[in-house]
């Protein structure tokens, strides 16, 4: 502030110098017009004062003030070498226009400060405004956590970090500015959050530390920690920090409100998977007794005393209990993935995986459970790298080529395509069978419910799943009759994992 | 199988499954003992000294991968892990606690002969020869640092090269990503993050394999790591 206006004026000798020369102008004008140097006292005073609120500093200003005065009664003793002003007179001036240039100068200055005072404060106001409005409408933490970082590094001009506790309480560095500052939480930042108030460097608590911390609080309640890497500067003017504390307390709510954001849309997620389970477990309870029927029948077929079966008779009872088991199975693993999906259960496993792996093991596990099916691959030829569970996604896809198996003519022709976009990544399973009707494309994801007389195992159980998984992962999916024929299922999964 | 027969120590809650599991294995030339709990495997490990362990993760008294930390303090018994679909962190943490193999819930008798058979093998003195490994037409010479297939060199890259070399050292072994992380790249490396494995995996599999859709000498254990192919 001081620094702006004290460039936009002249240098206090340059502005003394000017005075100077123009009262030394003034006495000749007024000398050649009027013969007498009285008349010019008055023009010099205005000069005075008007040059004495040209410079700040309050030496300058009486130099302002005086210097061109004593100029003026110089020339006049030397040039007239009368006795036009007696030594009282002269002092009486002096005293006079010292005392009128002083008082003017302090009053312009004083409202000058005032103004520029006000003015600053309407910048802060509107920079802090502007800048609760940008949290506000950040979308991501990391986001919100960028910009108030640089914000406070702006205002404060210290390298600025943030800490955020884990699940055990400890602090982690989440984020810093400048970037990629390697500053570690210490006693300081502990303190500060274990009592809620400043820490660190010029606090009573820490004071040895190199950082000064501020809790970032809502409702009492410490959420992170802010450290400034302050050096020596502390606590020269606190200012910025009163700034960057009130910014803070922007930066809580902000956090807060993202963090309920996040808890309506997980609970948006919860109960639509909490809905999706009930339709699941009713339907499945159907499924499952027609198998276990098959497999008790065969069981007491097997041990009836007395009555003797031939081998034929016995190895096909033994096969229809193996294959009713398998289906199980794949029910159960079906259903395990639901559980695991939902919300109580563990969380996926989400790792960055290379597709070419995941389909290598798909190819594998269809091989050895749909032999009749003949699967064509085709992907890019570059390593693709997608974030996902890799067993679940594995499981979709064998539950895509199941269905596509079902629906098509044996030996059934099965296309896995997969294809890297922008933001994400499409792996489609297309099949040339007979495709699906009007209602089944209606009612494509929605779990089947039991019909009576329906032989085949509930078929829509598997396309349900598939949802629920592929929307645990953040991802899409679609199916749809292609031409000539058969169906194609598509999934689409995002390349950047989506917190 | 001549000679004493290898014992086995089956330790599983589930006593029908026990029941099968003793069944399976005694018809095979097994001699089989049993234990219901954690304490009972404990008590049967010291008295028995059996020639494998096949351990049931979910056991009512203990965790087994405790039981498995512990057992590995004083004595290599070969252990073959037992554990359920899904619970891939249980058997990553098997696994880098010293398991042998695992398999998984449910499987075949002769699935559960063959690894048995394939752990008890290792176990055994490989006849000289150490310096090399092939299956098929894989053959990696560890004393030259040489890789080729049919026959043929295979320009593999210093970290590729450390790789392949570590994983044909553990023939037949599930190493896991963490585990292979931090003998290659130090035990400071993010093993959370095992993305240079897998590109590193992916280029090596390129220059190795016939068909990298159907990989034949580096297996991929979904979510747990890799594993080299053994001879036949």
């Amino acid at each position: 502030m001081k620094k702006r206006s004290r460039r936009r004026f002249l240098a206090g000798p340059y502005t003394v110098m000017l005075a100077a020369l123009l009262a030394v102008l003034l006495f000749f004008l007024i000398q050649a017009i009027f013969h007498s140097a009285v008349y010019a006292l008055l023009p010099l005073l205005f000069l005075i004062l008007g040059f004495s609120v040209a410079t700040e500093s309050l030496f300058w200003r009486t130099a302002v003030s005086l210097l061109p005065l004593l100029l003026f009664f110089l020339l006049e003793q030397v040039w007239s070498r009368s006795e036009t002003f007696s030594i009282g007179f002269i002092v009486y001036v002096f005293v006079l226009f010292g005392a009128a240039s002083a008082m003017c100068g302090q009053v312009y200055w004083r409202m000058r400060h005032a103004r520029d005072a006000s003015w600053e404060q309407y910048l802060k106001e509107q920079s802090a405004a502007n800048l609760n409005a940008q949290l506000l409408t950040a979308s991501t933490m990391d986001e919100l956590c960028a910009l108030t970082m640089q914000s406070i590094y702006n205002i404060t001009e210290c390298p600025t970090v943030l800490f955020f506790p884990d699940e055990k309480g400890r602090l982690k560095r989440r984020r810093s500015h400048p970037e990629g500052l390697l500053l570690y939480s210490g006693e300081a930042a502990e303190a500060c959050f274990r009592r809620g108030g400043p820490a660190g460097r010029g606090t009573a608590w820490c004071e040895k530390s190199a950082l000064y911390c501020l809790p970032v609080q809502v409702d009492g309640k410490t959420l992170a920690v802010v450290g400034l890497l302050t050096g020596d500067a502390y606590p020269a003017d606190p200012q910025p920090l009163q700034i960057a504390e009130s910014l803070l307390l922007c930066f809580a709510v902000a956090m807060e409100r993202l963090s309920a954001i996040e808890q309506a849309q997980k609970n948006l997620m919860e109960k639509e998977l909490e809905h999706i389970r009930t339709d699941f477990l009713r339907s499945i309870s159907h499924d499952l007794r027609t198998p276990l029927t098959g497999i008790i029948g065969a069981c007491s077929a097997l041990e009836q005393p007395g009555v003797s079966l031939n081998e034929d008779a016995r190895r096909s009872l033994v096969n229809g209990i193996g294959q009713e088991a398998a289906w199980l199975l794949q029910m159960v693993e079906n259903l395990l993935s639901v559980t695991r999906v939902g919300s109580c259960a563990p969380k996926l496993k989400i790792s960055s995986e290379p597709v070419e792996e995941v389909l290598a093991e798909v190819l594998e596990k269809a091989r050895s459970r749909y032999p009749s099916v003949r699967l064509q691959i085709r992907q890019p030829e570059e390593l693709l790298l997608v974030p996902m569970d890799p067993n679940l996604i594995v499981q979709v896809l064998i539950n895509l080529i199941d269905n596509a198996s079902k629906y098509s003519p044996s030996p059934a022709v099965v296309e896995l395509t997969v294809e890297e976009r922008e933001r994400d990544v499409q792996i489609s399973v297309a099949d040339f069978g007979k495709g699906m009707t009007e209602e089944e494309l209606s009612s494509l994801f929605e779990p089947l419910l039991p019909r009576t007389g329906d032989s085949t195992h509930g078929m829509g159980l598997g396309l349900s799943i598939c949802k629920s998984i592929i929307k645990a992962h953040g991802g899409s999916i679609e199916g749809k009759n292609r031409k000539p024929r058969g169906a194609v299922f598509t999934i689409t999964l995002p390349k950047e994992e989506r917190l | 199988m001549s000679g004493v027969p290898p014992t086995v120590l089956i330790v599983e809650d589930e006593r029908y499954i026990l029941k099968v599991l003793e069944t399976i294995l005694t018809s095979d030339g097994y001699r089989v003992i049993m234990a219901q709990s954690a304490a009972g495997a404990r008590s049967s490990i010291f008295s028995h000294m059996p020639d494998l362990i096949l351990l049931d993760l979910g056991l009512p008294d203990a965790d087994g991968v405790q039981l498995l930390q512990e057992t590995r303090k004083w004595t290599k018994i070969p252990v073959i892990v037992v554990s359920a679909r899904n619970m891939e962190r249980d058997k990553v943490a098997s696994l880098d606690n010293g398991a042998d193999d695992y398999i998984t819930k449910p499987f075949s008798a002769p699935e559960l002969l063959a690894r048995i058979r394939a752990v008890l093998r290792r176990r055994e003195p490989t006849p000289g020869n150490e310096d090399r490994y092939c299956v098929g037409d894989f053959q990696i010479d560890f004393a030259k640092r040489l890789v080729t297939v049919d026959g043929e060199i295979i320009r593999l890259t210093q970290v590729e090269y450390r790789i392949v070399e570590f994983i044909a050292r553990h023939p037949g072994k599930v190493l896991t990503y963490g585990h292979i992380i931090r003998h290659i790249w130090g035990p400071y490396a993010d093993t959370e993050n095992n993305r240079i494995l897998r590109v590193n995996m992916s280029n090596i599999r390129r220059k190795i394999e016939r068909d990298s859709m159907a990989p034949q000498y580096i297996l991929t254990e979904i979510g747990v790591g890799y594993r080299m192919a053994e001879q036949a």
